[in-house]
């Protein structure tokens, strides 16, 4: 939510979320209306997404579509190697970091070639945080604290253009926070 | 208790006692070995004391600059004592009773503050949590800051409401808390209502009405006519004071201009900046506000022209805000002037509360049209002021004369980002004429000897000894 209302309100880009788990967070929070979506600061949520959907959602005139695969990677892995950017979020707390091992050994036993995803965590412990990257030969960014996604603040915009591949690197930037950038 | 002689477990001296209330001293303390003042929380031991040692528990969650550290939580026999960070600082109580220090700055200086901790609280995660008890004497200003102090009835919000519910002095708790109803954050956006009551009522103004209201529906009997957040609060404060600064205080100042073109591509954005370039070679800080559709900003940004400082794109001195939805926030520097650039769209400038609208408009012979129906949008709008643009003076004339006001011409003009003495002169007068006071004066006060005028302070004092 936070990336796709940075999009949508920071970039001012047209913008939607797809909730394609199991989650149904979106359809609790809202009522979609007669286009399968509702409106928030100008993102369009599309809640209860089928998978025989998306080819028709990509092909509306939105210029970033967020999709929100819940837990379920075996079950979008298609979907998820033809997204431009792929970031899968970690919890690295040492009773789930169990979960985040498990994911990443499937992913692993996959065949990605090339490509390469973003790992990322929210408040990692530095411990596990170190033991899971010599492990499996990736990075994973700490994330900042967003304490509203509604309300973004400048100190995130990096962060929120590199997770989202965009502009960090054509930006000039100063006195901003680059917390994925700390050393850990 | 020989309060002088007293070390606490080895290693706080106890100085002097800061408070007293039932069953609880709060003792100032020194740190033996890193010489750090402490604030020395002694609650005496009974069956019903032992949720008061909540408070270190609350307190421990908390991680805000606003709000004590604990550092230790130690017992006796007797008593459970509590070291905590000490707040220098007067409460506000004690400042309330000496009403000079109640200015309304003060008073929107302390709500602020307060409402930015509360908002803090309020964000926690996974459990917002509820202060309960906000009144005067629980906040410590200090000559840098404002603390909020006494955790003791604070706690997190479950669904099922609090169970601290008949605690907190009833000046300042809700209705909901005193009929044992569920309570929310609402419950402290009221505390808040009554406490900002307490500050307008003790400052005595009548200047401070619109204020009150804001107090009014933030204690509102009904919850749900409350604010619904203190971001909420906040803001509603903030836009008043802000209003009223230039309203009461400060009205021949410059806070916000608004400009807009007869039709696109007419020059609004080159005038915007140019401004914007020469209140900054004024030095007075100005930020130039993209409202319309262009994305130039980001465009520009893009190419490498500007560098991103706190979602600002800045160049040089020159500072850009490009157009954020309601997702983003970004704050303008406090104090800057800020220039809104409309791009074409009219309506939207004319809705605007600025304190001076500029339009722009064509001097080309097919783009009279559109500056007449601009004009006719904008005529009523105060603070209105024309501009003809490519340095036409003919034309400006012929508008000048049509529509019965003063037109000014914008030069032909290469680079926004540099200013010409034609652009300077032509600011220069526009600003004098419509603003009525002298260029010097622009963003000072009116009367200048109010203003720490060195020079006709000393001249004063000066013609004053030779008097004697």
């Amino acid at each position: 939510m936070a990336l796709a209302n940075y999009a949508a309100s920071g970039q001012n880009e047209r913008a939607a979320c797809l909730e394609l788990g199991a989650s149904k967070e979106l359809a609790r929070w809202k009522e979609a209306g007669k286009d399968g979506c509702f409106k928030e600061k100008g993102v369009s949520y599309y809640p209860n997404v089928k998978r025989e959907q998306i080819p028709i959602l990509l092909n509306r005139s939105y210029e970033k579509i967020l999709m929100d695969f819940s837990d379920d990677y075996s079950g979008y892995r298609e979907e998820l190697l033809r997204c431009g950017r792929k970031i899968f979020l970690l919890n690295l707390n040492p009773w789930q970091a169990y979960a985040a091992r498990e994911l990443l050994e499937e992913i692993q036993s996959d065949k990605w070639g090339n490509i390469r995803p973003v790992f990322a965590s929210l408040n990692p412990q530095k411990m596990v945080k170190n033991a899971i990257e010599q492990e499996f030969k990736i990075q994973v960014i700490s994330l900042p604290l967003i304490p509203d996604p509604f309300r973004i603040r400048p100190e995130t915009f990096a962060c929120m253009d590199f997770l989202s591949g965009g502009l960090a690197a054509k930006y000039k930037r100063r006195n901003t926070l680059l917390p994925i950038f700390k050393k850990s | 208790m020989n309060i002088q002689e007293t070390i606490l477990f080895g290693r706080y001296r106890i100085l002097s006692e800061l408070g007293r209330g039932s069953g609880t001293t709060v003792y100032l303390a020194r740190h033996q070995k890193l010489g750090g003042y402490r604030a020395v929380k002694r609650i005496l031991k009974d069956p019903e004391s032992a949720w008061k040692i909540r408070e270190a528990d609350i307190l421990n969650h908390l991680n805000h600059p606003q709000i004590p550290h604990i550092y230790d939580v130690e017992e006796d026999e007797e008593f459970f004592y509590m070291v905590e960070e000490y707040a220098e600082g007067e409460s506000l109580e004690a400042l309330m009773l000496q009403s000079s220090f109640i200015t309304l700055d003060f008073i929107c200086y302390i709500i602020t503050e307060t409402a930015n901790i509360l908002d803090y609280m309020h964000h926690l995660k996974p459990f917002p949590m509820l202060y309960q008890d906000l009144k005067p004497e629980h906040i410590i200003v200090g000559k840098n800051s404002v603390k909020l102090v006494d955790f003791g009835i604070a706690d997190f919000l479950s669904k099922t409401g609090n169970k601290f519910q008949n605690y907190g002095t009833p000046r300042f708790c809700a209705p909901e808390k005193l009929s044992d109803a569920k309570v929310g954050i609402y419950t402290d956006i009221y505390s808040i209502g009554k406490l900002l009551e307490e500050l307008i009522r003790a400052e005595g103004n009548h200047k401070s009405r619109c204020l009150m209201q804001i107090a009014k529906k933030a204690a509102d009997l009904d919850r749900s006519a409350r604010y619904a957040s203190a971001g909420d609060f906040l803001s509603a404060v903030k836009e008043q004071m802000q209003s009223k600064k230039i309203s009461i205080y400060q009205g021949h100042l410059l806070k916000k201009i608004v400009a807009a073109g007869s039709q696109p591509h007419i020059g609004t954005t080159h005038l915007s900046v140019s401004l914007t370039e020469y209140f900054n070679q004024n030095n007075l800080p100005a930020v130039y506000r993209e409202h319309n559709s262009s994305d130039d900003m980001r465009t520009a940004a893009r190419q490498g022209s500007f560098v991103e400082e706190g979602g600002l794109y800045r160049r040089k001195n020159f500072l850009g805000m490009p157009a954020y939805g309601q997702g983003v926030e970004v704050n303008i520097p406090y104090n800057a002037i800020e220039i809104i650039d409309y791009g074409s769209d009219i309506a939207g400038a004319v809705s605007e509360g600025a304190d001076m609208f500029l339009l722009v408009v064509g001097s080309r012979e097919w783009e009279t049209e559109c500056a007449n129906a601009a004009y006719e949008t904008a005529k009523h709008k105060p603070g209105l002021v024309l501009i003809s643009n490519y340095g036409n003076k003919s034309r400006a004339r012929q508008y000048a004369k049509k529509y019965g006001r003063r037109v000014y011409c914008f030069p032909l003009d290469k680079d926004p980002f540099y200013m010409t003495k034609e652009k300077e002169r032509m600011f220069d007068g526009l600003l004098e004429k419509e603003r009525t006071v002298t260029k010097k004066y622009w963003n000072c006060r009116k009367y200048p000897r109010q203003w720490r005028n060195a020079l006709s302070r000393g001249i004063g004092k000066l013609c004053g000894k030779r008097a004697k």
